[in-house]
């Protein structure tokens, strides 16, 4: 009978460990994603912080610049270590609103700032504004920048540390070949004109423009032409977005013309990753000789070191801006991405300490020139690296003209709805009004009836 | 009928004789204490039992009974990962549901789905593997470990990789494989993903899912007797007569059990058409699962994403019955 309970017991004991095992195994951190409740400083006052990356040249760069930060805070006596969390993933925000939700996020994260509104009305973020307030910087950052990271209420739940100019980029030396005019077309019908010339004579499609669900990015594409009519896609009295308005039926209307007439490369866009053939192949090549683009193309999509270089790119490639409905042609201040930090870490103060060193000086200026951003702030025109870009600072500059859409709660709803719209026009399943009901239609099902007018 | 005491004559008969098993016992010979001996053997054994099983209970309670139950109670609210409501989460009641099936788009995605499961698990897969597995299992067949190796590869071949060579291999113009040997017959350049999405994918599943129908048809194929066969070829049977009267009705049961599990887990196929198609063009191929991950993880709206989930999950429940029912198998 006692070996009979010793054997019990074992099987028990055996068990019992089992399951104490598993449900460790299954609580424990999966080591690869920061956690702010584990950054806790050591006994001795060290302070370790979490840091996530999701884009591999971003994060090649913070990894030459945390060492520096480390020791210029070790100058000043703080001991504040940085580990470098590398989620480079396709989906990273989906990651990273999951280690939100689950508070498991890193102390401090790196995202576009479309993000930035859900995120910050989610309850994730740190509200900076305390923090930012007795930074003397702070001051030298372009208003209109700010005002893209600021929330509803005025308060800053992100700190922006770059920005770009988004404008219709060309190849001279192409059109040149040509023989087309590369004087700046005032309006869309100019534009169109041209476009028609190159086509007659390449024989191929010449306008790269963002479009359709695989590219997914309307702020790069069409949300450019809306900024030319005198529709607002948000109403910020209301704050509500606006779904049906004679802006969005002309947008549709000018996609449906381009994609009938041939001159956008419809079966690309209708690809998954469609920038790949396009803006990376044709581009380059001269064969699409005009694309929408960011201020991000003259380093990381076809600078020396992007993805897909362009030989004497600043000579052969030159910008206009884009056409508007009343022959006022503009450029589209757009914000990249923004420094945010939990609201649950333990250490703000020392997160908040590395996201302003980061946004500050050559920091900055070797981040900026690396991803082919502008400056967000004065003052960095004579600081190398960036002193060296011109078209860098040229972009900073063209700031203060340009137009802007700051992002809002909901953005990804509403940019899926209006690609929903432009994807029934390239498929040619609907022609422009048919698109504008269903972006209205889309928007009503993504955001409810109360989150949507017009 | 009740006795004086209100109690049942049967439940009054019980209490009467409370331990009907030692009565048992000794009226066979056998002393008391084998009543303790047989309840420690049914210890002992349920002791193991819960030793060996255990672990594959919690497992299975922790990552599959657990989550599935929590899944269906997001169903019933506005969960989201983003924006207010991921501070204030509300019982929203059947809204979510409501929502869906006034949705085109989802019930579109339903369809979808059924269409790619029917003609790719049911009918392609099928048919195919079948065929692998009747050839293969023939004696005369040479070079069986080869032929079988090369059907078995795209089995092995992770989705991801399987879904970006099919991409490279379909990519439009002269850039694709597929594109590049046609040319050589004189036949102009097809764009296979954007002319004819679903047939692609289908195809492409079919590819990848023969090997699981083989590997099943020809165990069972194996299984029967080969007297049988030589029998009806005694009788001067035909190989098509042999498939068609011995073969197929003495492995229905496998038939059966591939036939429920290929429709379950090509409903859940994900990321084999997301890498292809995203779900693109227009729609044309956002199966259920796509449509799910979008309100899920795009749009971070769980509650509607589980709320898709469940009902994807009735939809399989309801075919696994039917094929249940009609075929009366095993499973």
């Amino acid at each position: 009978m006692d070996s009979q309970r010793r054997v019990r017991r074992k099987f028990l004991a055996v068990g019992a460990t089992l399951v104490v095992a598993l449900l460790a195994a299954a609580c424990s951190s999966s080591g690869s994603s920061g956690s702010s409740a584990g950054t806790a400083g050591s006994a001795s006052g060290n302070v370790t912080i979490t840091l996530l990356e999701s884009q591999q040249i971003r994060a090649t760069v913070l990894q030459q610049l945390i060492p520096q930060f480390e020791a210029a805070m070790a100058a000043k006596g703080q001991h504040i270590t940085v580990k470098l969390i590398k989620d480079i993933v396709p989906d990273d925000q989906t990651l990273l609103a999951e280690d939100y939700s689950a508070g498991t996020a890193p102390d401090v994260a790196d995202f576009g700032i479309s993000y930035l509104p859900d995120f910050a009305s989610a309850g994730y973020l740190l509200n900076l504004t305390p923090y930012l307030q007795q930074w003397p910087d702070w001051k030298q950052f372009y208003p209109s920048v700010v005002s893209q990271s600021e929330s509803p209420g005025g308060a800053i739940y992100g700190l922006v540390h770059e920005a770009s100019t988004q404008q219709i980029f060309y190849r001279a030396d192409i059109l040149t070949k040509l023989g087309i005019s590369t004087q700046q077309p005032q309006t869309w019908s100019d534009l169109i004109a041209r476009l028609q010339q190159i086509k007659a004579k390449t024989g191929q499609p010449p306008l790269i423009l963002p479009a359709g669900t695989a590219w997914a990015a309307p702020e790069q594409g069409l949300y450019n032409v809306l900024l030319g009519t005198s529709s607002q896609l948000y109403d910020q009295k209301t704050g509500k977005w606006v779904v049906s308005s004679p802006g969005i039926t002309y947008v549709y209307n000018l996609l449906a013309t381009l994609k009938n007439d041939g001159l956008i490369p419809t079966q690309d866009l209708l690809n998954p990753n469609p920038w790949e053939s396009t803006k990376y192949v044709d581009f380059p090549k001269g064969t699409m000789p005009v694309s929408f683009e960011g201020t991000w193309g003259w380093s990381y999509d076809w600078g020396a070191q992007g993805t897909a270089p362009i030989p004497d790119l600043t000579t052969k490639v030159k910008t206009w801006d884009f056409p508007a409905e009343n022959g006022s042609p503009y450029a589209d201040a757009i914000d990249g991405y923004v420094w945010a930090i939990s609201k649950n870490t333990q250490h703000p103060q020392a997160a908040v300490e590395l996201a302003e060193w980061l946004t500050t000086g050559k920091a900055l200026a070797d981040q900026l020139v690396a991803v082919g951003a502008a400056s967000p702030r004065a003052g960095m025109d004579n600081v190398a690296p960036y002193s060296g870009y011109p078209e860098l600072i040229q972009a900073e500059h063209e700031f203060s003209s340009a137009k802007a859409m700051n992002p809002e709660s909901n953005q990804s709803k509403i940019d899926e709805a209006f690609e929903m719209g432009s994807e029934a026009i390239l498929t040619g399943r609907d022609n422009a009004a048919q698109a504008a009901a269903l972006f209205a239609q889309q928007a009503n099902i993504l955001l409810g009836s109360a989150g949507v007018e017009g | 009928m009740k006795n004086s005491t209100g109690l049942s004559g049967r439940v009054r008969g019980r209490a009467e004789t409370p331990d009907w098993s030692v009565a048992r016992a000794a009226r066979r010979g056998r002393p008391g204490p084998a009543r303790s001996a047989r309840a420690w053997r049914r210890m002992r054994t349920a002791s193991v039992v819960a030793a060996m099983a255990g672990p594959a209970l919690i497992l299975v309670g922790l990552f599959v009974v657990g989550p599935a139950v929590y899944g269906i109670y997001l169903s019933f609210t506005n969960k989201s990962l983003e924006g207010a409501t991921a501070q204030h989460t509300q019982f929203v009641g059947l809204e979510n549901y409501r929502t869906l099936f006034t949705d085109g788009g989802f019930l579109q995605s339903l369809g979808l789905s059924a269409e790619f499961v029917f003609f790719s698990a049911i009918v392609g897969q099928f048919v195919l593997g079948m065929l692998a597995a009747i050839l293969l299992s023939r004696t005369s067949i040479r070079f069986k470990g080869l032929f079988g190796a090369a059907i078995l590869l795209p089995m092995v071949v992770p989705e991801v990789v399987a879904a970006l060579a099919w991409g490279s291999m379909l990519a439009q113009g002269q850039l694709g494989t597929v594109n590049r040997g046609l040319s050589l017959f004189g036949f102009a350049p097809v764009d296979w993903l954007q002319s004819v999405p679903m047939l692609s994918i289908i195809v492409i599943n079919i590819w990848r899912g023969i090997a699981f129908a083989m590997i099943m048809f020809q165990a069972a194929i194996e299984s029967i007797p080969k007297e049988i066969e030589q029998a009806a070829r005694v009788d001067g049977a035909s190989p098509w007569q042999i498939v068609r009267h011995i073969t197929l009705p003495l492995i229905r049961g496998p038939i059966q059990l591939y036939m429920l599990v290929s429709t379950i887990t090509t409903f859940s196929i994900f990321g084999l058409v997301y890498f292809l198609t995203q779900g693109g063009p227009g729609g044309a191929t956002n199966l259920v699962a796509i449509y799910i991950y979008n309100y899920a993880f795009q749009f971070f709206e769980i509650g509607l994403g589980s709320a898709g989930s469940v009902i994807v999950l009735l939809a399989i429940v309801v075919l696994g019955f039917v094929y249940v029912r009609l075929s009366r198998a095993e499973v």
